[in-house]
């Protein structure tokens, strides 16, 4: 909670909720070293109403987290300040400058090119469209560079999406429930996916979801937030590729849910059913 | 899958699981062989109901049904035709009418594109003048032909100032709602891929309304051509509007119907040329919607 | 962002600017030194003709001619000094000077009369008419009760009408008025039948006349309306030494125009046909109704045009009752060779 020095752009806070927020924190954000976020007491409030209450949270490069959470504890407005769509209320964020963010629907520009999705500013020239096509082929859609995004299904749009993502490198990805509107069995191969670009670029991870199961197979940690605090810290240690049905996989699940069930009232550890507690609350 | 190529299924119809595919064909989707069988009588059903109206209008003018002062017949307007042509006053329309309605669309709809754009990127500028451009839109131009007098003379600027009136509201309204109508969350795609305002403009913004913005020029190009009659009643000697209006001054229907048939043809070229632009400019909506 | 907005909106201003200046007519002297005179004519005839006959040849000044149709049209390009003549109705500057916020005295007035002509007074090409419809049983304005009746307001036909409806001893609520924005649509309803009788110009009826189904019960000389086409200059060209010297010698080589228009029937009729695109029935007759020969702003026609603004009045035409001479500026009378009424009829 108190001040650090590391970058002195940003402004200290200590007030955690009360009273109106004064402190507007900066983005003049720089990576300095292995953290690729580092936010200290961040707060977002809007008018009365507080949705993040000094959330301290260091996520290393090469670190998959995963941040769960009922609806309304503040997932994604927190996911939103880390891909500068918002400003905090007060606190201070360190935010590797190299973010990308990959939206719950793909957010293609129906009026470009699939290669051009993913190019977007950067760039026109030719190597710009054969950078897109590495990008495409890692995505395995190296055949869609010249579609237009309307002729895609789901998972095929949601695959560009992240190999926009991908494209400028990022050092920080944040994932926000990107495999939500997607069949199982797509679900599944785009977790796959994730995961093996993530094995390759080695970026920091950030994947807000709502699903239990889907947190435990892909993250090296799963964060519980609820209240606007960060209710729980639980390191994944299992080895992947990871056995949902093993003992040890479920052991973790259980913790999980347990604390899950202290911010959401609805959620029992022992139900199975309640794997996607979000969309019962 | 076999069962369907006997089917002789169209290739571009959609298959989803092969036990639903029998049902769909028959209730929806028409085999090859009635497709051509249809098509023909279809084509011949556009050509002659025209050409029967066409006939009937030229009986009604031999028999005497209406008289030809109301309702001048097909060979009376083709008279006419024939009559302005022979005095030059057909060839010299066209191109100075052209001229005029084309000046005032390109400056009028260039006009009402940029403030579009501009108010429909800033609320800063929509506050300061949509509210004035949504009240001097409801006026007819038409009645600000003696104001325009006034203010412009009575040459050559006087009639194009008339048509930009006329031409820049359609493309400024239309410009505006085809960019407030995209999703902010695109524009937030721009945001966090670090695209500059102008890259955002570029990339998302004015391709996405550009259907917009074709909607508004296509509305603007017929306003001009219209607005072309209340120009040239300001001191022209010539002009599709100047033949109307000498036209209607002594009573000549044969030729008010000619010159009303110009227009016709004009704004078919019109829907022509914006159809073609519409296919260079949004070819991802020609793929949506299979041409 | 700021900066992108504040220059697009430049750009639109600066079209908006571009479009906004030039396009007023050159009041100033033409290029070899001549005075350049604007001078408008509701159609393209008149001044095609004057070409034609060479009246202009040779003259120490430029013609510019400008087509504007309708009264309106005309003295707006007056007031915003578009032009030097305006062509129009004799009544015309008689409803504008009755509907001007201030009074107009000799002094203030801000336009002029100055040229009136029409043909002589041959009742076969009197100009303005009030006509029926043969099917509609009316022999004379009094079994116009309860008929409609087409007229356009503002202008002589307008008093036609009201003095048409005078001379029958009816008012208007006697009859069903029937108001057009102008003399084109009134003639329309008419020759459709639309209307029963009709008050307006002879020309647009033409049709409707040789085919039997209208007849004229009153023409101009009865209703006594001069009816005369004027050009109207403003008070500062008048006042203007150079254009003032122009305008006299326009109009002394006008007054030879007439003689050459009786001359060349054929060649006048041809240019009425090309110009108009006229039928040659009413090619004859505009041949007809188009000479004359200027008019002299006399006592006797002052008087007419003062009864006509009264009949105006009367009627509820016009809000109050002007004095029509100071309207009239007869400086050029002499030059165009004037003719009095009376002289006019006599020739006849």
């Amino acid at each position: 909670m108190t001040a650090a020095d590391t970058t002195p752009a940003t402004t200290p806070t200590t007030t955690p909720t009360t009273g109106p927020a004064e402190e507007v924190l900066s983005h003049e954000a720089v990576l300095t070293g292995e953290p690729v976020v580092r936010l200290e007491g961040l707060s977002k409030s809007y008018g009365e109403q507080v949705i993040l209450d000094g959330i301290d949270l260091t996520v290393g490069r090469g670190e998959f987290v995963a941040l769960l959470g009922p609806s309304g504890t503040g997932k994604t407005t927190l996911l939103r300040i880390l891909g500068r769509l918002e400003d905090a209320s007060s606190g201070r964020a360190t935010i590797a400058e190299k973010t990308s963010v990959v939206f719950q629907e793909p957010r293609l520009i129906q009026a470009q090119r699939v290669w051009r999705n993913v190019v977007l500013a950067a760039g026109r020239g030719a190597g710009a469209r054969q950078a897109a096509h590495a990008a495409l082929a890692e995505v395995g859609l190296a055949d869609k560079a010249q579609a237009w995004p309307k002729t895609l299904s789901g998972g095929e749009a949601q695959r560009v999406g992240l190999a926009r993502a991908l494209f400028r490198e990022p050092d920080l990805l944040l994932l926000d429930e990107p495999f939500g509107a997607l069949d199982a069995f797509t679900r599944r191969k785009a977790q796959d996916l994730v995961l093996a670009l993530w094995q390759e670029h080695q970026p920091g991870v950030l994947l807000v979801t709502h699903d239990v199961e889907e947190s435990l197979l892909l993250a090296d940690r799963v964060i519980v937030l609820g209240g606007g605090h960060i209710q729980a810290d639980i390191r994944v240690t299992t080895p992947r590729p990871r056995d949902t049905t093993s003992p040890e996989f479920n052991a973790t699940k259980r913790e999980v849910l347990a604390h899950l069930s202290q911010v959401s009232p609805h959620v029992s550890p022992d139900h199975p059913a309640h794997r996607d507690y979000g969309k019962i609350s | 899958m076999t069962a369907l190529e006997t089917l002789g299924a169209p290739a571009g119809v959609p298959v989803a699981a092969p036990t639903t595919t029998h049902t769909y064909e028959r209730a929806g989707v028409p085999g090859s062989g009635t497709t051509r069988v249809r098509r023909v009588p279809q084509l011949l059903l556009r050509v002659l109901a025209p050409l029967a109206l066409i006939g009937l209008w030229q009986l009604s003018d031999t028999l005497d049904w209406v008289s030809p002062q109301v309702l001048p017949g097909p060979m009376a307007i083709l008279d006419a035709y024939r009559e302005l042509w022979a005095v030059g006053d057909l060839q010299a329309a066209l191109p100075i009418s052209l001229q005029r309605a084309g000046t005032g669309l390109l400056v009028g709809g260039t006009a009402g594109l940029v403030l579009g754009v501009v108010a429909g990127l800033s609320v800063t500028a929509e506050r300061f003048y949509d509210a004035p451009l949504q009240m001097l839109r409801t006026i007819p131009f038409i009645a600000l032909v003696p104001l325009f007098v006034v203010w412009f003379g009575i040459g050559e600027t006087s009639k194009v100032a008339l048509i930009i009136g006329a031409s820049i509201f359609p493309v400024y309204l239309n410009t505006y709602h085809g960019i407030r109508g995209i999703d902010r969350k695109l524009l937030e795609v721009g945001r966090t891929f670090d695209m500059s305002r102008w890259e955002t403009i570029r990339l998302v913004v004015v391709p996405l309304a550009m259907p917009g913005i074709l909607v508004g020029w296509r509305y603007a190009a017929g306003a001009a051509l219209l607005g072309l009659v209340a120009a040239e009643q300001i001191n022209s000697q010539a002009g599709i509007g100047y033949i109307l209006n000498t036209a209607n001054q002594f009573q000549r229907t044969d030729i008010i119907l000619a010159g009303i048939l110009v227009y016709a043809a004009l704004g078919l070229v019109v829907d022509v040329v914006m159809r073609t632009l519409e296919h260079v400019l949004l070819p991802w909506r020609a793929t949506h919607d299979g041409r | 962002m700021r900066k992108l907005i504040a220059s697009l909106f430049a750009t639109t201003l600066l079209a908006a600017g571009l479009s906004a200046c030039g396009g007023d007519a050159d009041a100033g002297s033409g290029s070899d030194g001549a005075t350049k005179l604007t001078i408008s004519y509701q159609d393209t005839a008149f001044p095609a003709l004057i070409e034609a006959s060479g009246v202009l040849d040779g003259a120490d000044l430029d013609v510019e001619w400008v087509n504007l149709t309708g009264p309106a049209a005309n003295l707006q390009a007056l007031y915003s000094k578009a032009i030097d003549l305006g062509h129009m109705g004799d009544t015309s500057l008689t409803i504008e000077q009755a509907n001007s916020k201030t009074d107009w005295t000799a002094d203030n007035a801000p336009l002029e009369i100055v040229a009136g002509w029409r043909n002589g007074n041959d009742p076969e090409f009197s100009p303005l008419v009030t006509a029926v419809r043969t099917d509609s049983g009316i022999t004379e304005v009094a079994d116009a009760k309860g008929k409609k009746w087409g007229f356009n307001f503002g202008g002589y036909n307008h008093a036609q009408y009201l003095v048409s409806l005078v001379q029958g001893g009816l008012t208007e609520d006697d009859i069903e008025p029937t108001q057009f924005a102008d003399g084109a649509t009134s003639a329309a309803a008419f020759n459709a039948g639309e209307v029963d009788i009709y008050s307006g110009g002879h020309g647009p009826i033409l049709g409707a006349l040789a085919s039997g189904d209208a007849e004229i019960i009153l023409d101009d000389s009865q209703t006594a309306i001069p009816a005369l086409n004027v050009w109207t200059a403003r008070k500062d060209v008048l006042d203007d030494e150079e254009k003032d010297a122009a305008l006299e010698e326009f109009f002394e080589r006008m007054s030879g125009y007439w003689a050459w228009h009786d001359e060349n029937p054929e060649e006048v009729k041809k240019i009425l046909v090309e110009q108009l695109k006229v039928d040659d029935a009413r090619a004859d007759f505009e041949y007809e109704v188009r000479r004359g020969a200027f008019r002299a702003f006399d006592d006797g026609l002052l008087a007419e045009e003062q009864a006509v603004a009264q009949a105006l009045f009367d009627g509820k035409a016009i809000p109050k009752l002007p004095e029509v001479g100071i309207g009239f500026d007869p400086r050029y009378n002499e030059v165009q060779g004037a003719i009095s009424s009376a002289d006019a009829q006599a020739a006849q």
